[in-house]
């Protein structure tokens, strides 16, 4: 199939998809190759669209390629790489829960797919994002998130709504924090837990309020540039493997 | 004030700060408050451009104008510009405990926060391949290692050989790779340590993996590998002094 008009009807949706605008829709658009693997193994992908100036070269032949022309990739606002693949979100929920983190008000897109990473990698169970923390579907977080996005539910909702849902769970809440906070190995093993992080304000007084354990990374958190690792410290610690237990 | 990009000193700066060369240059640029108030802490920083206002106290202050500072700054939006000299940072006094070895990790990102929490736990000392190419003075290393890689001594070295060396000095050597690992948690610290992690796309090479002690796995599922920053933020956090 050859698109050479950026008038074409499905211009519009991919144009919205690239900038990572429609964030509860039922679609992605993906430029990560592992991502795109991971779409094809589980039956996700819908369309691979790719820009005709590669057409020589031959590549993905074995897909079904819509080519689309410069016109068309301007419009778009392409700005990495020469193709990109269009998804269908798995539909994922979060059942039951043993490690959950919450995500308030985090919007490094890079560091988020970081994250999803590596709290899948330590056996979270789920993400929930809060507040006006960025669309885990965005392109820059489904490269750094690799394919973690298609197996770990990751749903939005007010952070009101997250800590009422979590409470009724009887979980423990850990959050960062300096005063009175205790090493990261010292968060009770074998109990349920529920992280808390803060894009905007690591120490945030609204997290200390409702969390049972305030933890130390040993990293200061006050640059939200330092909550990736710092997270990934704590899940570690915390971290809740089916091979250890 | 400098006004007028013209200016031979004008241009001289925006030599100074182009990427070209910049193994030959002596001086280096900081941007950012924060990162600006560690250089001057370091004692490294001969002069601050501004444009309108300057909030941090020191001697040599120059004002210039918008278009000075665009041109200096390479068309960035940059209030503030630290213009450093290059020393070398020198080694801690004493004994030391933490090194921190850097086998061709390349993206400058993760060289900033890797530093960032080399410094945050205790690490005495970063080695890197030699001839990698990597700037360690490079604006967004300072910056997203906020302001540590101001601090913390990088020094360039045959990985190898140094590694053979620090193993006769009793530096007990831990790699990352799969390859016989051992998990994190079953490492015992020892009293010299020294941390070996790789390239982002290949790991630790092969002639490095070589010379280590032990390898060590994060114990993790559903994935083989972590983000190299978020990999060595754990190790370090696990052995940290």
């Amino acid at each position: 199939m050859n698109i050479h008009s950026a008038r074409h009807p499905k211009v519009k949706k991919w144009k919205e998809l690239y900038a990572g605008d429609d964030r509860n829709g039922e679609y992605f658009v993906t430029d990560s190759l592992r991502m795109l693997k991971g779409a094809v193994e589980r039956g996700l992908l819908t369309e691979f669209v790719i820009h005709e100036k590669v057409r020589e070269y031959g590549l993905f032949e074995d897909m079904d390629r819509t080519w689309i022309s410069e016109e068309v990739a301007a419009e778009i606002g392409m700005d990495t790489g020469y193709w990109f693949a269009v998804v269908k979100k798995p539909k994922l929920r979060i059942e039951k829960f043993e490690r959950i983190l919450v995500l308030d008000n985090y919007h490094e897109t890079g560091a988020l797919g970081t994250v999803i990473r590596s709290a899948r990698s330590f056996g979270f169970d789920g993400i929930l994002l809060t507040g006006d923390s960025a669309n885990p579907w965005y392109r820059p977080v489904t490269r750094s998130g690799m394919d973690n996005q298609l197996e770990l539910p990751i749903l939005s909702l007010p952070f009101t709504d997250a800590i009422r849902m979590l409470r009724e769970q009887h979980v423990l809440f850990v959050t960062v924090g300096k005063r009175k906070a205790v090493p990261v190995e010292q968060i009770p093993a074998g109990k349920r837990v529920a992280l808390l992080l803060s894009g905007s304000d690591a120490y945030s007084p609204s997290l200390l309020a409702v969390s049972d354990i305030v933890c130390d990374p040993g990293l200061d958190c006050s640059d939200p540039t330092v909550l990736g690792e710092a997270a990934s410290i704590i899940m570690y610690a915390c971290r809740n493997l089916k091979g250890e237990q | 004030m400098l006004r007028s990009v013209n200016s031979s000193r004008v241009r001289k700066l925006h030599r100074a700060f182009i990427y070209k060369d910049w193994e030959k240059k002596d001086v280096f640029s900081v941007v950012g408050e924060s990162n600006i108030r560690q250089a001057v802490n370091a004692g490294i920083v001969t002069e601050i451009l501004y444009v309108s206002d300057c909030p941090i106290a020191f001697g040599k202050k120059t004002q210039v104008t918008t278009e000075v500072m665009e041109y200096i700054s390479r068309g960035k939006e940059d209030a503030l510009v630290a213009i450093c000299k290059k020393t070398e940072i020198p080694i801690p006094d004493g004994e030391l405990h933490r090194i921190l070895v850097l086998d061709k990790v390349v993206y400058r990102a993760n060289i900033g926060r890797i530093m960032n929490l080399a410094f945050s736990f205790g690490v005495d000392l970063v080695y890197y391949s030699e001839g990698d190419g990597t700037n360690y003075h490079a604006r967004s290393i300072v910056k997203t290692s906020q302001g540590a890689s101001l601090f913390l001594p990088a020094i360039p070295a045959n990985l190898p050989e140094k590694l053979r060396e620090l193993r006769t000095q009793g530096w007990y050597i831990v790699g990352t790779s799969l390859q016989d690992a051992v998990p994190l948690s079953e490492i015992p610290a020892h009293d010299k340590m020294a941390f070996v992690v790789g390239n982002e796309h290949f790991g630790v090479s092969e002639e490095v993996l070589q010379e280590t002690d032990v390898n060590c796995r994060i114990e993790m599922e559903n994935n083989d590998s972590l983000n190299v920053a978020i990999a060595t933020g754990i190790l370090l956090h696990r052995f940290r002094v």
